[in-house]
């Protein structure tokens, strides 16, 4: 190259750039939009003597009751601290086996590599249909229906089932199942779709079918990231499941929301913390299977 | 050192290529090739990077398809065979591409056995991977044996060295009972020792099984020195076919010359 074609030096700030600034320009014109000013920040007057009790409450978390007198038969605070624990957990487990179901069966019908990839549409009839027909149509369906259960939140999931089915966990259940099946299922076809194709280009020269080339030539080598991914999504359905107990679920949320009405906020800091708590152990879990499953 | 090779190989795939060009959009990969692979024959296709030498490779077991002419396997023209003929035939070749496309996260034992895929149904072929029968972990070991690497047969394959690697593409190969090799610089990765060691061992394998043998290779020294026939590849074109023993220096020599 000349000297005198380097007049013009690309901008280092490309395309993947911009769309963070874009992300943080729009976030400044929103904060003008609802008209967020500095002053929203101090608390008025009334509302300062609640924060000061919550936050206090942080410091001192219940270890028992704060109320004088709890009904005959109540389970001592921390004991029904741990079983609100396994009821989420329960609960999140529930959802998420049903979810990982949806998403590998859906990612499998939402991933292309192990079709598309076998060049052109076939020379047998058959085949032929099946390939540039039925396939392609499956595919696009199978994207829709995963942006249709993501888009509606695991809260007004609940919300919906509540009201069909009552308080029953079968719709709590769901209410996970729905959008974490979707999550996992657009993450699992990307995860197939995006892993190293070598493997399924030399079984698909030796003469394999496209589901042998899924099975062994995609998902081995897309199988460590699935399954750190899923066990991630745990940990967010372990969230969920807690919050979906504000709907009268028992699971923390339930509790937690409990105390917070009565406001027995170093009851509402006991609960918070076992959330944390859980949550904390789940991550260092998650981190070990992922150095041993992925990054080695 | 020049191999003899048997004349008569009844079960080894004959190829012919008959005027074939191969372009991927406005480039030109090949053009109007003609080459004839006997069954049983080991030859080298030889040249600088971009000549042609993997797209020739992958035509005959029609990965790649021609633009023009036709390439034929036993006889029978690939672009007209229907799939599942097709698949058969790819069950009857062996590849060895430059990344040896095993699948690095599964056993050796798994990736070896991957080699029966195209001769089974999806359904045949899940047992012997998932839940392998004791007889056919038997011969895979013999195989693995034989290639010097029995005892790596339940490590994964993203924990072998490259040598061990290629064995294991080469035991593959043999387990899939292929009736032709092609390997694609399938040295290039190793250190000269090594290089010899493995082919060698490619031709070895490839006479003891009756297998046509067709390899791309970058180092000439190394392709004249051990196989019967030179083709030389340059810019898409045959630039000589003949006798290692025959190929001038000088042809060798302009194959590589870069152009003005």
């Amino acid at each position: 190259m000349e000297a005198a074609q380097l007049g013009r030096v690309p901008f280092p700030v490309g395309r993947r750039g911009r769309v963070l600034l874009a992300i943080l320009v729009a976030a400044a014109l929103s904060w003008y939009a609802l008209g967020l000013s500095l002053a929203d920040v101090f608390v008025a007057e009334s509302g300062r003597g609640v924060l000061a009790r919550f936050l206090a409450g942080a410091v001192h978390p219940a270890v028992t009751y704060e109320a004088a007198k709890v009904p005959d038969g109540t389970p001592p605070l921390l004991l029904q601290v741990v079983r609100s624990i396994a009821d989420t957990i329960v609960l999140a487990a529930g959802g998420m086996g049903l979810a990982l179901v949806l998403g590998f069966v859906l990612g499998f019908f939402g991933a292309s590599s192990w079709w598309a990839d076998e060049g052109g549409c076939g020379r047998a009839r058959w085949g032929r249909f099946v390939r540039c027909r039925v396939l392609p149509v499956i595919y696009g369906a199978v994207r829709v229906l995963i942006v249709l259960m993501r888009s509606v939140h695991e809260l007004l999931w609940a919300v919906l089932f509540l009201a069909a089915f009552g308080l029953n966990s079968f719709g709590a259940v769901i209410a996970i199942a729905i959008p974490y099946g979707g999550t996992l299922a657009k993450v699992f076809s990307e995860m197939l779709d995006e892993c190293p194709r070598e493997s399924a280009r030399s079984l698909r020269a030796i003469g394999a079918r496209p589901l042998q080339v899924f099975l062994f030539g995609l998902l081995p080598r897309a199988l460590g990231d699935m399954s750190a991914y899923a066990f991630y999504r745990f940990e967010c359905a372990v969230r969920s499941s807690a919050v979906l107990g504000f709907f009268g679920y028992p699971t923390l949320g339930y509790y937690l929301r409990q105390a917070a009405d009565n406001l027995h906020y170093r009851e509402v800091w006991t609960y918070l913390y076992a959330l944390f708590l859980v949550v904390l152990l789940f991550e260092a879990w998650s981190a070990q299977l992922r150095r041993r499953i992925v990054l080695r | 050192m020049t191999t003899t090779w048997p004349e008569a190989a009844p079960d080894a795939i004959p190829f012919r290529v008959e005027g074939v060009s191969v372009s991927y959009g406005s480039q030109v990969a090949l053009d109007r090739v003609d080459l004839e692979i006997r069954a049983g024959e080991a030859l080298a296709l030889v040249g600088p990077s971009g000549s042609g030498k993997t797209t020739t490779l992958r035509l005959l077991n029609a990965t790649v398809e021609p633009t023009a002419g036709r390439v034929l396997a036993r006889g029978e023209d690939l672009a007209l065979v229907s799939d599942d003929r097709l698949r058969q035939v790819r069950s009857e070749i062996g590849v060895i591409s430059q990344d040896l496309g095993l699948v690095p996260n599964l056993r050796v034992l798994q990736n070896v056995l991957a080699g029966r895929l195209g001769r089974r149904g999806f359904f045949a072929s899940l047992r012997p991977l998932l839940f392998p029968r004791r007889a056919d972990m038997e011969e895979v070991l013999a195989l693995l044996d034989r290639l010097g690497i029995g005892d790596l047969i339940f490590q994964r394959v993203d924990s072998l060295s490259g040598g061990e690697r290629q064995r294991v593409a080469i035991a593959r190969a043999l387990y899939q009972g292929a009736k032709a090799l092609l390997a694609d610089e399938p040295f290039s990765a190793l250190d000269p020792a090594r290089a010899r060691e493995t082919i060698e061992l490619l031709l070895g394998v490839a006479r003891e099984n009756e297998m046509t043998l067709v390899l791309s290779m970058h180092d000439i020294e190394l392709a004249r020195e051990y196989l019967p026939r030179l083709v030389g590849l340059r810019g898409g074109a045959v630039a000589f076919d003949r006798a290692a023993s025959e190929v001038e220096r000088s042809e060798l020599e302009s194959l590589y010359r870069l152009e003005a």
